[in-house]
């Protein structure tokens, strides 16, 4: 069953409905269903758990237990106009989080009936634009004309270039050894049981698999390496001079980079959406059918990467940041040799049938 | 080559490319109050860097010639706010012994253990500054949720947390109230048990040992041609404590050292030696309350009431205390009259700011708040 027959099916679409109407309506249901509910659910436990750790109280007015601090916050924000016109640097800023966010949707691999885009180079284009996601945001630094801004933006673009090299040598080790990239033979090639997931398969993918969470912070400048986004600016924030909406939509290009970073993670290393064969076969045999064992995967897919998302966030909650050039020169001098030996181990580890 | 590219390279030879110019604050969320900065920067390398103050002038010493001697009391609160006492301590005990004023003993020790506190809540407040500088928010929720412990019993004994305004010439304003002394006992008891949790979480850190060591080298050389004193001498390992070189109040009585900077993990004087230096001092800090509070003595707390006329006379009187950010002096002057004719402090943190352009020249852009954070400067003070 493709894609467009399966969604034309759940979504009630007629037969020979334009395929585009289709994916655009199913990027809808992505963002409406998946990406926004996470993120509002993965902010609310990151601020409960963090205030937890930090000895605080956290969000506890909006609702019970503060369950609608995320809702409460989105709307407080909208409602906020800008206090100054924005520049044309902005803008593109704005511009590149708008097709990155709606273009990598194609491309996420939730689960096997929810990729629009199934390429040898789809694992690269995600990867890529994540890179773009970070690398715009120097141009919000390059907005506040300031020498502050300047250094901020610069100091960003620097360190997303230098965690993307090892990053996405890691990707190669995992195509190397799935024997393409994509993203449905990566998934294949692993099961649903730990035992069968890449970075158990095989030592050099474990490798591989921390050079890529690493990488990550470094990318999407995650303390301890980086933290450049909302510090006060001597320290380099490019977000020290928004406000209202535009902090809103920051605030999901940035979770969105971590999401996407967690998910690609998940799938890569971690036993992608595979479901036991007992759950698939029993969920098949009951009313739902092939169609309940769709649903269930990209369900797999989030919780794995929600468990991710939230170890990386307590883990940044705890640890000091880094100098801007300490990180940098963490991503070449270290995790960029690991990576190298990852991809070499790998490619000896399959050419002499170790998977 | 078009004539317009003749232009703009001939522009561009023109343009001051090498060095930027940079001007920080008086506001800024990186400077510890109000205070200008100016940069010179050689890409992210600050090449100059100098200094204003005076953005938070109130003429503090004239307000105490303008008032009679009791009066001036909650002025002296004001000196520096974060560590209010240690101005009260130093006016009391320049004028006590300009007065000829003899303490209670029982004063003096409750005034000891008001001091130790204040030093263990300041060291905290510079903690929260440290972490702040390098976005270690748990650390900083850490501290900052200790000192209110402090802040709690500050509020048991005088009412108020933060300004006390419980010092009074010939003693202090109250007793201790009752189970103050045991509740003392037991935050101590508490503190002793997180600098543990401190040093798990965050003192040896690899990435705070990555962001302090070997940053903002204070040498000895740079503390005694800056007059620096408190943990920024001790911590280039100076020993200089104003409590064991002339002992005040019941210090001489006590029993504690004086923890030097000794280069454990970077260089002698960085940032991290005077950092490990606030935290072995509150330990020290936590020894000498528990002394004094075990010592405390019977007797009165004040030498004379309220509505008693003070034994001014002419004359000259002067005092020193170590407070949390160093020496603080304190000279008196009278003519006999209902009011001081002159007083005058010298805070340690002028001799501190002072220090900061040599200590900033070629250092990272992003290592500034971290030396800023680390000299635990008190503009307040500085301005006054």
């Amino acid at each position: 069953m493709t894609w467009q027959e399966l969604w034309g099916k759940v979504l009630g679409f007629p037969t020979g409905t334009p395929e585009f109407i289709l994916a655009a309506a199913v990027l809808l249901m992505i963002f409406v269903l998946c990406v926004f509910p996470a993120a509002a659910f993965l902010s609310l436990v990151d601020r409960k758990l963090s205030a937890d750790v930090q000895a605080r109280v956290g969000p506890n007015r909006a609702g019970r237990w503060g369950v609608f601090q995320p809702l409460a916050d989105l709307m407080k924000l909208l409602q906020k106009e800008p206090a100054r016109a924005a520049g044309w640097r902005e803008g593109f800023w704005l511009g590149v989080l708008t097709v990155c966010l709606y273009s990598t949707a194609a491309a996420l691999p939730l689960g096997s009936s929810l990729i629009l885009v199934n390429t040898g180079s789809s694992p690269l284009l995600v990867f890529w634009v994540i890179t773009a996601l970070s690398v715009c945001l120097m141009f919000l630094g390059y907005n506040q004309n300031s020498v502050p801004g300047w250094f901020s933006g610069t100091r960003l673009a620097a360190q997303s270039l230098s965690g993307a090299f090892p990053a996405l040598l890691s990707v190669l080790c995992v195509g190397l050894w799935a024997g393409g990239f994509e993203w449905t033979r990566i998934a294949a090639a692993q099961g649903a049981d730990p035992a069968h997931w890449a970075i158990v398969r095989d030592p050099f993918l474990l490798l591989a698999f921390a050079v890529f969470m690493a990488g990550g912070l470094v990318v999407l400048s995650v303390p301890p390496l980086g933290s450049g986004f909302s510090l006060s600016d001597i320290k380099g924030g490019v977000a020290s001079g928004f406000h209202g909406r535009k902090i809103a939509f920051f605030h999901l290009g940035r979770f969105y980079g971590l999401f996407l970073w967690s998910v690609i993670a998940v799938v890569c290393f971690c036993g992608a959406w595979n479901l036991p064969t007992s759950l698939s076969q029993a969920v098949e045999n009951s009313d739902y059918g092939i169609l309940g064992v769709k649903m269930i995967e990209p369900l797999v897919t989030i919780v794995k990467a929600a468990f991710l998302m939230l170890f990386t966030m307590l883990f940044a909650r705890v640890m000091p940041a880094l100098r801007s050039d300490q990180v940098t020169d963490f991503a070449w001098k270290v995790l960029s040799p690991i990576a190298l030996v990852a991809l070499l181990g790998t490619g000896l580890w399959t050419l002499w049938g170790g998977a | 080559m078009r004539p317009g590219f003749v232009q703009s390279a001939e522009r561009l030879e023109r343009l001051p490319t090498d060095l930027t110019h940079w001007e920080i604050g008086p506001f800024h969320p990186a400077v510890p109050g109000p205070l200008k900065l100016r940069l010179t920067l050689d890409g992210e390398i600050i090449a100059k860097l100098s200094y204003e103050t005076g953005f938070a002038f109130r003429a503090l010493e004239k307000r105490f010639e303008m008032r009679p001697w009791r009066s001036g009391l909650p002025y002296a609160d004001r000196l520096d706010p974060e560590t209010a006492i240690f101005g009260q301590v130093a006016y009391c005990l320049a004028a006590e012994s300009l007065m000829g004023l003899e303490t209670p003993k029982r004063a003096q020790q409750v005034r000891a253990v008001l001091c130790e506190l204040a030093r263990i809540s300041a060291h905290f407040r510079g903690f929260v500054q440290v972490a702040k500088s390098v976005a270690a928010d748990t650390f900083m929720h850490y501290a900052l949720r200790d000192r209110e412990k402090i802040l709690d019993l500050f509020e048991l004994i005088t009412g108020a947390r933060f300004t006390l305004n419980f010092l009074r010439f010939g003693g202090v304003a109250q007793d201790v109230t009752e189970g103050f002394l045991e509740r003392v006992a037991d935050v101590c008891d508490l503190l002793r048990a997180r600098m543990k949790e401190y040093n798990d979480l965050f003192s040896f850190n690899d990435a705070f040992l990555g962001r302090v060591c070997g940053t903002g080298i204070v040498t000895q050389e740079v503390a005694i041609k800056h007059g620096l004193t408190g943990p920024n001498a001790r911590g280039a390992g100076l020993s200089l404590d104003v409590r064991k070189a002339h002992p005040y109040l019941v210090y001489g009585q006590t029993d504690f050292e004086v923890p030097l900077g000794r280069g454990e993990f970077g260089v002698t004087g960085d940032v991290h030696d005077r950092f490990l230096v606030r935290l072995r001092e509150i330990l020290q800090s936590i020894e000498i309350v528990k002394q004094v509070c075990e010592s405390m003595a019977d007797g009165p707390h004040q030498l004379l009431g309220p509505m008693d006329p003070l034994p001014t006379r002419a004359g000259e009187g002067f005092s020193r205390v170590e407070s949390p950010r160093g020496l603080l002096a304190c000279y008196v002057a009278s003519d006999g009259g209902n009011g001081p004719a002159r007083v005058q402090f010298v805070p340690p943190s002028v001799a501190a700011l002072s220090a900061l352009p040599e200590l900033a020249q070629g250092a990272c852009l992003e290592d500034l708040p971290v030396i800023l954070a680390s000299l635990d400067l008190s503009v307040a003070e500085v301005d006054r």
